[in-house]
C-alpha cells in the first residue's frame, strides 16, 4: 500500500512535539551537560534540539534497561511472587535508523522460542519516529556497509520516518501508530511535492560520498567465517582489550544479561537482571570453578565470531553490527569493531601496531 | 530513565559519568561523551560503579557493639556516644591519643570537616588522610602546578613518552589509553616496567627490570649510566612527557624518583604527569596533616572513615583491637567495622554531593541521584553534625557552607621516615624469586566498595601469580597449581600462571605488600 | 503472554540423601492442576530457584509420570545448590521449565540400548531408563553400565538393586576405588565394555558423566564401531535464563539450554568451541 509522503517545516516541529508529549513520555533529542547529545525524556518542548547528532546510549536500553527487577518475592506465611511490568508509554522521537534496526533485531531475538515479556511489554508501548541521516552525524558512523542505514525502507520497523531536507522534513508513516502521530496536529503538515522528492533523491545520491563505505564488514565476515584469521592476530588484539565492557553495554545488538537474587533477610527480596558482557572472564565460569573460556584470547575471539558469524548471521540472518560507531567511541584501546575489521583487512600486510622495533641509529645529518 | 552527571569514585582520572536513574533506583551508568577525561569511555571499575549501591550488605543503621552484642541505635545516641568516647579519651590521655583515618575516596568537603574536627574539635594532629598516600608528605610543587605539570591531554602532544609504572592499563586506564593511542600514531615511548604488559609491547624501548628512579636520575644528570638507545631517544625529542603512578614504588625509592623528576621538570620541553591513586587522593594530599606517631601505643581512639585497615596487616589489626574507642563510618560491614565499638552507615558517591580533585587538579562534582538506603547519611552530613557536637564553630549545615570554608593551606614539613631494607636475594643454590608487589593492585583489592561490586568480584575470583616458565620449571611448579608464597612479613596463596611477559627471577602480585625474596611451595 | 522468568511455586515433598554431597528431592507443584498437566521428557531440565539465593539448572531425574510431581538429584557445588541442601520437606522452591531438548526416545524403539553413566551423570539417565522401562517391550536389549568413584559415591543405590533384579536388562557396575564392602569390579567404567556384546548398527548409546569419562567412553564406542550419530551425550555450560536469552550457555551458534543439553557426538564434533 503506497503511503503518503508529507512535509513539515522545521519551525513547525516543536509545536508538533508539544502535541506528542501528551501521548506519553517523549524521548527526544536534547543536549545534555558537556554537550552530550542525548535521546532522553523531554520535560519541556524547549529542550528539543534538532541539531542532535547521536546519543552514546543506544535507545534499545530504554526497552532493555541495564538493570531491571523481574519479580519481588515475599516469604513468611505463604510465599508469593510479584512480577513488575513496565507499561509506560514512550514515543521515541528522532531515533536513528541504526537504532531502529537494533530495536527490531532485539524484538526478533526476544520473541523467538520463549518470548520475553519484559522487553516485549515495553516495545508494545513504544512508538518509533525515526530521523534519517543524510550525512554521518558523527565521524565514527559506518552504517552503510553494515546494512544499518542511513535510511529505513518501508517495513523496517519504524512507525514514522523523518528525512531532513533544507529547512523541512519529509514525513512518512509506516504504520497506523505513525499515522496517528501525524493526526495529532494535521494542520502542521502538507503533501510532499515533486520538488521535495527530487531533493531527497539528490541527497541520497551523495550518501556514498558522505559516509565512509569502506566495506569493512563483508570482508571481515568472510575472514571470520572462513577462520582465516591467524591465532597470533587474535592474541595480539585480545591483549589490548582491557575488559571494560563498554562495547557490549552500548551496542544496539547486544542483549546478554545475568540474573541474581538479592535479599536482606532471606524472607523477602527480588530477582533482577543486569547487563552482562561475554568478554568478561566470569561470563562462562561454572560453579565448580571450571571455565571453558578462561583465556582472554578465547573470550575476545568468541565475541567477534558471535557477532559476525555464529549467533547473528547463522541464527538471526544478519550480522550483529549496524555501524553505529558507539564501540569506536567507547573502546579505550582501539579494538572496537571497525579497528578489528581493519586489522583483518591488513592481514598479510605490516600491521599498524606491532612488536617493538629497535631504535635505529641516527644517520648523519 | 534520567541521567545525572557525576564523577567516578575509583581512580584519580575522574571520569565524567551519568548515573542512569529509573523509578528512584540507579540502574546503570554510562560515560559522558563530551567530558574531557572520559570522552565516552569508562574502565571496568567505572562501568560497574553502581553495582554496590543496592547490595543487601549495605549498612543502614547506626550500631553500637559492646561485649559481643550489636545494637541498632538512633543517630542521636550514636553520635552522642561517639562524642562522649572521644572526649573521655581526650581528657584521660591527650588529643594526640585520638586519630582520624580517612580515605582517598572522601570528598574535599568531608576531608575539610575531618580536618576541622581534628584541629578545632579534638585538638589533635594525629590525622592521616588517605592512607594510600602514607609517608608521601612532600611532592615537589613544580610537579603539581605550573608549566611542567602535565595533564592527560598533553600525552597526545608529546613526541617522547616515558612510562614509569607497570600495570597502567589496570590502575590508570585513561592514561594508558592515551599512551597506547599515541604510540599507535607513531609517538616514541620508553616503558620501564618489570613485565611486558600492554604498553611495553608497542613501546620503542622497553627497559624490563630497570629501576625507574635510577633511570630518571641518570637522565636528570645528563644521561650518564643509561643505555645509548635511551640517551638518543631522550636527546632527539623536543617535548617529553614522563608519567608516574604515585605509590607504585616503596617510599624511599619513590622519594628519589620524585626528586629526580623535579630536576627534569626544570628543563624546557619536559613535563611530568603524576597519577594519584584514588579519586580524591590529590584532594586529600592538599589537606593533609601527618603525624609520625600515628598507630603507636599512645593511640587510644580512632575514627576510621571508609577505609579498612584491619586488612592491611596483622600488626594493624592488633593495634585496632587494643583501642579504647574504635568508630567506623562506612558503607559495608568491613573487617574494621567488625572490630569497632561504633558503626555509622554512610552514603555512597551516588547518594551525596561533594567534590573530588582529580590527578590534574581539576575539581569535579558528585551529584546525588538517589537516597541512601535505610538511615545511612552522606559523610559530610555525619561529619557536620559530629563537628558541631565537638564544638567546632560556624560549621554550617549545607554543602555550600562547608565548601566556603575551604582554602588551600601551606604544607607541614615532612618528618623523617626510616628507609626499608631490601634484603638481598638468597644464593643457597636453589632458585629464589623476588616479589615485586603491585601496590596499586593491592589497593584496589582492599577497596571496600569494589569488594561489593558484583562483576568486579566475579572477574577477580581466581587469584593468579605470573612467573616466567623457566622459573616455574626450576621450582617444579606447574600452571594451575595452588601455591603458598611466603616472605618477610606475610604470605598468601594463589594459582600459578606462566608467561614470558614476566622477567626471570621475579614474581609480581597484588595480594600482599611483600617486598624481596619469597619462598613458594605447593599448597594442599 | 506467559512470563518465562517467573517460577512456579513448588514444595519439597521428600528428601533422600544419596551420597555425602548429593541429595534427591521429590517436588510437588503448589497448583495441583498445573502439576498434573506438567509434561516433560528425559533429557530436559528445570531451573530450580532458592529464593533470595539464586537459580540453577537441574535435569529431571525421574521418568515421565502422571500426577503432580517429579524428582531431581542435586550435588552441592555452589551457593544455590548448597542452600538447596539445607532445605527440608515442606520448604518451598521455584521451578521453571521444562526446558531443553530430549534424549532420542521414539527413534530408539526397536533398537538396542546401551547406557553408560558416571557418578552424578546417572540422574538424567535414570529419567531415560524409567521411560524405557515404562514401555519395555518397545525396545531391544538394554544394558546399563555405571561407574562411581567409590561405593559411597553411588547414587540411587536402591534403584540399582531393583534394576539388577529385574531380569530384563543387564546392569553392570564398577568403582574407581573399592572398599571392604565392595565385591564388584574395580576400574573405570570403560572396563565394563568387554562384558557387553553390542551390535553398533542397531544400538543407540547414551552417556552422561564427568567430561573426562565421557571422552574415554566416546573413544571406546567409536572403536567398537558406533556411528557418530548413534552416540548421545549431554553438554554442560554455566546457565542463567535457561531459555536462550542471556547468552551464557552459547557454544558457537548453539545454546545449550535450547538446542541441548542433549547432543549427539556428531553434533558435538561440529561445534566451533571445545565442549
Amino acid at each position: 500500500m503506497a503511503r503518503r509522503v508529507q512535509v513539515i517545516q522545521q519551525e513547525a516541529v516543536p509545536p508538533w512535539v508539544a502535541a506528542l508529549m501528551t501521548e506519553g513520555t517523549l524521548i527526544g533529542p536534547r543536549h545534555g551537560p558537556n554537550g552530550d547529545p542525548q535521546l532522553a525524556p523531554l520535560q519541556a518542548v524547549e529542550e528539543l534540539n534538532l541539531a542532535y547528532t547521536h546519543d552514546l546510549l543506544p535507545p534499545t536500553r530504554y526497552l532493555l534497561p541495564p538493570t531491571e527487577v523481574l519479580f519481588r518475592f515475599q516469604g513468611g506465611e505463604s510465599l508469593s511472587l510479584s512480577p513488575e511490568y513496565d507499561e509506560r508509554r514512550r514515543v521515541f522521537f528522532g531515533i536513528r535508523s541504526c537504532d531502529v534496526k537494533g530495536i527490531r533485531y532485539q524484538e526478533q531475538f526476544f520473541r523467538r522460542d520463549f518470548p520475553d515479556i519484559y522487553f516485549l511489554t515495553r516495545l508494545e508501548n513504544a512508538t518509533l519516529v525515526s530521523l534519517a541521516c543524510m550525512a554521518p552525524p558523527l565521524p565514527t558512523c559506518f552504517c552503510p556497509c553494515c546494512d544499518g542505514g542511513p535510511l529505513l525502507k518501508p517495513g523496517e520497523g519504524h512507525d514514522l520516518q523523518l528525512t531532513p531536507l533544507q529547512g523541512r522534513y519529509l514525513v512518512e508513516a509506516d504504520s497506523e501508530a505513525g499515522d496517528a502521530l501525524v493526526a495529532k496536529a494535521p494542520e502542521l503538515f502538507r503533501e510532499a511535492t515533486a520538488a521535495d522528492l527530487a531533493e531527497r533523491e539528490e541527497l541520497l545520491s551523495q550518501i556514498d560520498q558522505r559516509f565512509s563505505t569502506t566495506g569493512y564488514l563483508s570482508r571481515g565476515i568472510s575472514k571470520v567465517t572462513n577462520d582465516a584469521v591467524p591465532e597470533e592476530v587474535w592474541e595480539e588484539l585480545a591483549e589490548r582489550c582491557i575488559h571494560c565492557g563498554g562495547c557490549a553495554y552500548l551496542c544496539p545488538f547486544c542483549t546478554c544479561f545475568t540474573v541474581s537474587d538479592r535479599s536482606r533477610d532471606g524472607q523477602q527480596g527480588e530477582r533482577f537482571r543486569r547487563w552482562d558482557h561475554c568478554i568478561l572472564a566470569g561470563f562462562t565460569r561454572e560453579a565448580s570453578g571450571h571455565n571453558p573460556r578462561d583465556r582472554k584470547c578465547e573470550q575476545f575471539k568468541r565475541r567477534f565470531f558471535h557477532k559476525l558469524s555464529y549467533q547473528y548471521l547463522q541464527r538471526e540472518g544478519r550480522p550483529g553490527c549496524v555501524g553505529c560507531g558507539r564501540c569506536l567511541t567507547t573502546c579505550m584501546t582501539a579494538v572496537d569493531m571497525a579497528a578489528v575489521l581493519m586489522r583483518f583487512r591488513e592481514l598479510g600486510r605490516k600491521p599498524k601496531w606491532g612488536p617493538p622495533w629497535a631504535v635505529k641509529p641516527r644517520t648523519s645529518p | 530513565m534520567q541521567r545525572i552527571l557525576s564523577t567516578c569514585p575509583h581512580c584519580s582520572a575522574g571520569c565524567g559519568l551519568y548515573l542512569l536513574v529509573d523509578r528512584s533506583e540507579v540502574i546503570g551508568v554510562m560515560p559522558s561523551a563530551g567530558h574531557p577525561i572520559s570522552r565516552g569511555t569508562l574502565c571496568m571499575r567505572g562501568w560497574t560503579s553502581f553495582q554496590h549501591l543496592r547490595r543487601p550488605e549495605r549498612l543502614e543503621f547506626p550500631q553500637i557493639r559492646l561485649n559481643g552484642t550489636v545494637t541498632r541505635v538512633p543517630w542521636e545516641e550514636a553520635l552522642a556516644c561517639l562524642v562522649d568516647g572521644l572526649e573521655r579519651v581526650r581528657l584521660e590521655h591527650t588529643g594526640e591519643a585520638i586519630g582520624l583515618w580517612a580515605s582517598g575516596r572522601l570528598t574535599n568537603e568531608e576531608l575539610l570537616l575531618l580536618r576541622r574536627i581534628a584541629a578545632e574539635g579534638l585538638h589533635t594532629n594525629a590525622v592521616r588522610f588517605d592512607p594510600c598516600l602514607h609517608g608521601l608528605d612532600r611532592i615537589p610543587a613544580a610537579l603539581l602546578q605550573g608549566p611542567n605539570a602535565a595533564r592527560l591531554e598533553d600525552i597526545q602532544a608529546a613526541d617522547l613518552l616515558v612510562s614509569l609504572g607497570h600495570g597502567l592499563e589496570e590502575h590508570h586506564p585513561q592514561a594508558a589509553s592515551r599512551l597506547l593511542k599515541a604510540m599507535d600514531q607513531g609517538t616514541k615511548a620508553i616503558v620501564i616496567s618489570p613485565r611486558r604488559d600492554l604498553l611495553a609491547k608497542p613501546a620503542t624501548l622497553h627497559l624490563q627490570g630497570a629501576c625507574p628512579e635510577e633511570v630518571v636520575a641518570s637522565l636528570a644528570s645528563g644521561g650518564e649510566g643509561s643505555p645509548e638507545s635511551l640517551r638518543r631517544l631522550w636527546g632527539d625529542a623536543q617535548s617529553r612527557l614522563l608519567i608516574y603512578p604515585l605509590k607504585s614504588l616503596p617510599l624511599s625509592r619513590e622519594r628519589r624518583l620524585l626528586a629526580a623528576l623535579e630536576r627534569l621538570a626544570a628543563e624546557d620541553g619536559t613535563k611530568v604527569l603524576l597519577l594519584f591513586p584514588r579519586a580524591n587522593s590529590r584532594g586529600a594530599f592538599r589537606q593533609r596533616l601527618e603525624s609520625p606517631r600515628l598507630g603507636g601505643p599512645e593511640l587510644k581512639a580512632l575514627l576510621v572513615v571508609e577505609e579498612d585497615p584491619a586488612t592491611w596487616s596483622p600488626a594493624c589489626r592488633q593495634m585496632l583491637q587494643g583501642l579504647e574507642v574504635l568508630a567506623v563510618q562506612d558503607l559495608f560491614p568491613t573487617e574494621t567495622a567488625e572490630l569497632a565499638h561504633l558503626v555509622l552507615p554512610a552514603a555512597s558517591f551516588a547518594e551525596k554531593g561533594g567534590t573530588f580533585t582529580n590527578t590534574e587538579g581539576r575539581e569535579q562534582h558528585l551529584r546525588p541521584a538517589v537516597l541512601p538506603p535505610g538511615e545511612a547519611r552522606p559523610g559530610w552530613v555525619i561529619l557536620t553534625e559530629l563537628a558541631r557536637r565537638l564544638g567546632v564553630r560556624e560549621v554550617g549545615s549545607t554543602l555550600e557552607d562547608v565548601r566556603s570554608g575551604m582554602a588551600s593551606e601551606p604544607v607541614a614539613p615532612a618528618p623523617a621516615e626510616p628507609v626499608p631494607n631490601l634484603a638481598a636475594m638468597a644464593t643457597a643454590g636453589h632458585l629464589s624469586l623476588q616479589h615485586v608487589p603491585d601496590r596499586l593492585g593491592w589497593m584496589w583489592r582492599r577497596d571496600t566498595v569494589l569488594r561489593y561490586t558484583d562483576d568486579w568480584q566475579r572477574e577477580h575470583q581466581d587469584r593468579w601469580i605470573e612467573m616466567h616458565p623457566e622459573d616455574a620449571k626450576q621450582l617444579v611448579l606447574r600452571p594451575g597449581w595452588l601455591v603458598r608464597v611466603t616472605g618477610e612479613g606475610g604470605e598468601f596463596q594463589a594459582r600459578v600462571r606462566v608467561s614470558d611477559r614476566v622477567a626471570r627471577g621475579i614474581l609480581i602480585s597484588p595480594y600482599e605488600l611483600l617486598e624481596g625474596p619469597v619462598q613458594l611451595e605447593r599448597a594442599a | 503472554m506467559e512470563n518465562i522468568y517467573l517460577p512456579h511455586l513448588t514444595q519439597i515433598a521428600a528428601v533422600r540423601r544419596e551420597t555425602a554431597d548429593t541429595q534427591t528431592f521429590g517436588l510437588r507443584f503448589a497448583d495441583p492442576a498445573f502439576g498434573r498437566s506438567f509434561r516433560f521428557t528425559p533429557g530436559q531440565f528445570v531451573e530450580v530457584s532458592v529464593f533470595g539465593v539464586g537459580e540453577v539448572p537441574i535435569g529431571f531425574a525421574s521418568g515421565p509420570a502422571q500426577g503432580n510431581g517429579f524428582e531431581i538429584t542435586v550435588k552441592a557445588m555452589g551457593s544455590v545448590t548448597r542452600a538447596l541442601h539445607r532445605l527440608q520437606a515442606g520448604d518451598w522452591v521455584g521451578i521453571r521449565g521444562p526446558f531443553g531438548n530430549s534424549f532420542p526416545y521414539e527413534e530408539a524403539k526397536g533398537q538396542d540400548i546401551l547406557i553408560v553413566g558416571g557418578g552424578i551423570g546417572l540422574p538424567p539417565l535414570r529419567s531415560l531408563i524409567e521411560a524405557f522401562l515404562q514401555q519395555r517391550d518397545a525396545f531391544g536389549t538394554i544394558a546399563i553400565l555405571y561407574g562411581a568413584r567409590t561405593p559411597q559415591d553411588r547414587v540411587y543405590k536402591p534403584e540399582l538393586d531393583r534394576w539388577r533384579d529385574r531380569g530384563d536388562l543387564l546392569l553392570l557396575e564398577t568403582v574407581d576405588v573399592g572398599d571392604d564392602t565392595w565385591t564388584g569390579p574395580v576400574g573405570v567404567v570403560t572396563t565394563l565394555f568387554r562384558q557387553v556384546t553390542t551390535d553398533p548398527s542397531r544400538t543407540i548409546a547414551y552417556t552422561c558423566g564427568p567430561p573426562i569419562m565421557i571422552k574415554f567412553v566416546i573413544q571406546d564406542l567409536l572403536k567398537l564401531g558406533f556411528a557418530e550419530d548413534r552416540i548421545v551425550s549431554t553438554l554442560e555450560r554455566y546457565m542463567k535464563c535457561g531459555v536462550g536469552k542471556c547468552g551464557h550457555c552459547a557454544i558457537g551458534p548453539k545454546y545449550v539450554c535450547v538446542d541441548g543439553p542433549v547432543f549427539t557426538y556428531k553434533q558435538i564434533k561440529g561445534l566451533p568451541e571445545p565442549p
